[in-house]
């Protein structure tokens, strides 16, 4: 007798659609997931609407990925309701799992993403100065729109997550593993990473750790120098996250000349990523082993090297980090922060 | 006045939410489009590497992210000052062609297409791949 079909959702939150085409790009494998799988909700390619799935029973949906940062109170929402209609929730990709690209707006708040979007930016036209309200009334009635939050949180900030698949989008090799491992019924214990253990610098044929301790005393950004391509970004003195991300994706990006940006997220035993960055390059400047070599103001002179350390390091991670977010002052005047420290 | 909502559109990259109002004898009086998203790229991109423009602007559509990490990288030309070597501008043509033909057929199997082979009338549970 066949085994009776498994129910997927896929959703989109504060998101880019990349996510969901990176489902897509496992190309006729897709074929093979729906033979084991009916899609009863996927914006992106199917036309099944919010009303639809508030009427189905609670934990209808076997599983659901679930990509996008939490931004707006309508990803919040959606967060509950796939929560409460799902038996596992997966945080799917970089932006669920850790704030990703979109969270790097926790440099700022509400109101100054919408100066900078809709009145001052160089190419807007807005001579009324229209802002989005959530309530507006029109001649016909009344129309709403979601509120926009302050700060970008992450889907587990948000809701109890049962996996993470990361990845900026996630590649197509772990998401196959992921759908296969829930095809199978073989998921690890709740919260586990569904990638390898492994960090990027693991899977980098440029690894050069092997061989000898490396060492820089300079950092360039990628345009000043003409690297290498035997050699590793960060021996050269380009800053390259791979120690500090998790593997997975073969070390993609580097194979392509260009330094890991850290997408995949923290390595399994050091969860602040950023940080973990920060340590390895203290370690390759010398500063950890030789630090009586170097006066205060080298150190300055070298860290002032390093340009915008917060969109280097923490290019997805901000919103999961141990920094979330710039502290600012809310629309009240207050710094009463508006998520859980 | 009734209302008749779409939400969400679907279908396409994006959020989006339609009110259609209808009168009295039930003929469409106004709609509206609404777009109830926004990432804010024009807030955090400020104080970024000018070199990460391509990266961190692709990711405004992740359906249509080379033609976002050409035009961040036609930015950074400009910004330069420079002009790319021939081997370069070909070499972003064909990533680009490239580009367009994953597009048409993401966009025909999976996207728009559905509606023009069951067409739209057809039922929405019908109205998407691997059902026909």
């Amino acid at each position: 007798m066949a085994k009776e079909k498994l129910k997927f959702a896929f959703y989109w939150a504060a998101s880019c659609g990349g996510c969901e085409i990176s489902v897509l790009d496992i190309n006729e494998k897709i074929l093979e997931v729906v033979q084991v799988a009916d899609i009863v909700f996927w914006p992106v390619a199917m036309d099944i609407k919010y009303k639809d799935v508030e009427k189905m029973s609670d934990e209808y949906i076997d599983v659901c990925f679930f990509n996008g940062a939490i931004r707006t109170e309508e990803n919040e929402k959606l967060a509950k309701l796939l929560r409460k209609k799902s038996k596992v929730l997966i945080a799917y990709g970089s932006c669920s799992y850790m704030g990703g690209i979109p969270g790097l707006a926790n440099v700022a708040n509400r109101k100054e993403v919408f100066e900078k979007a809709y009145l001052k930016n160089i190419s807007t036209v807005n001579p009324n100065g229209v802002t989005p309200k959530t309530r507006v009334k029109v001649k016909e009635g009344e129309l709403e729109l979601p509120e926009f939050y302050d700060t970008v949180k992450t889907l587990a900030q948000t809701v109890d997550v049962d996996y993470y698949v990361p990845g900026c989008p996630p590649q197509v090799e772990l998401t196959i593993n992921a759908l296969e491992t829930i095809a199978k019924g073989e998921l690890p214990p709740k919260g586990a990473v569904l990638a390898p253990l492994k960090s990027v610098c693991d899977e980098c044929p440029l690894n050069p750790l092997k061989k000898e301790k490396i060492q820089i005393s300079e950092i360039h950004r990628i345009y000043e120098i003409i690297p290498d391509p035997n050699k590793c970004l960060l021996e050269q003195g380009i800053i390259c996250m791979g120690p500090a991300t998790r593997g997975g994706c073969n070390a993609r990006c580097i194979k392509a000349g260009m330094p890991c940006t850290g997408c995949g997220g923290p390595c399994p035993n050091s969860p602040e990523q950023g940080a973990a960055m920060i340590s390895a390059l203290a370690s390759l400047l010398g500063l950890e082993e030789e630090k009586e070599k170097y006066t205060e103001a080298d150190i300055e002179k070298l860290v002032a090297q390093i340009k915008d350390p917060l969109g280097t390091f923490y290019m997805y991670s901000l919103p999961s980090s141990l920094l979330k977010r710039r502290v600012m002052k809310n629309e009240s005047g207050h710094y009463k922060p508006d998520y859980k420290t | 006045m009734k209302a008749v909502t779409i939400n969400p559109i679907t279908r396409l990259e994006g959020h989006g939410k339609i009110t259609i109002f209808l009168n009295e004898q039930g003929n469409v009086e106004n709609a509206y489009l609404q777009i109830p998203e926004l990432r804010g790229f024009e807030r955090f991109c400020v104080g970024r590497k000018a070199e990460d423009m391509p990266q961190l602007t692709s990711r405004i559509c992740g359906v249509c992210p080379v033609a976002h990490h050409y035009a961040g990288t036609k930015a950074l030309d400009a910004a330069f000052n420079v002009e790319p070597p021939s081997a370069a501008e070909k070499l972003r043509e064909l990533m680009y062609c490239g580009y367009i033909i994953y597009d048409h057929i993401l966009h025909f199997f999976y996207l728009g297409g559905p509606d023009f082979i069951v067409g739209p009338e057809a039922p929405r549970e019908k109205k998407h791949f691997g059902r026909n």
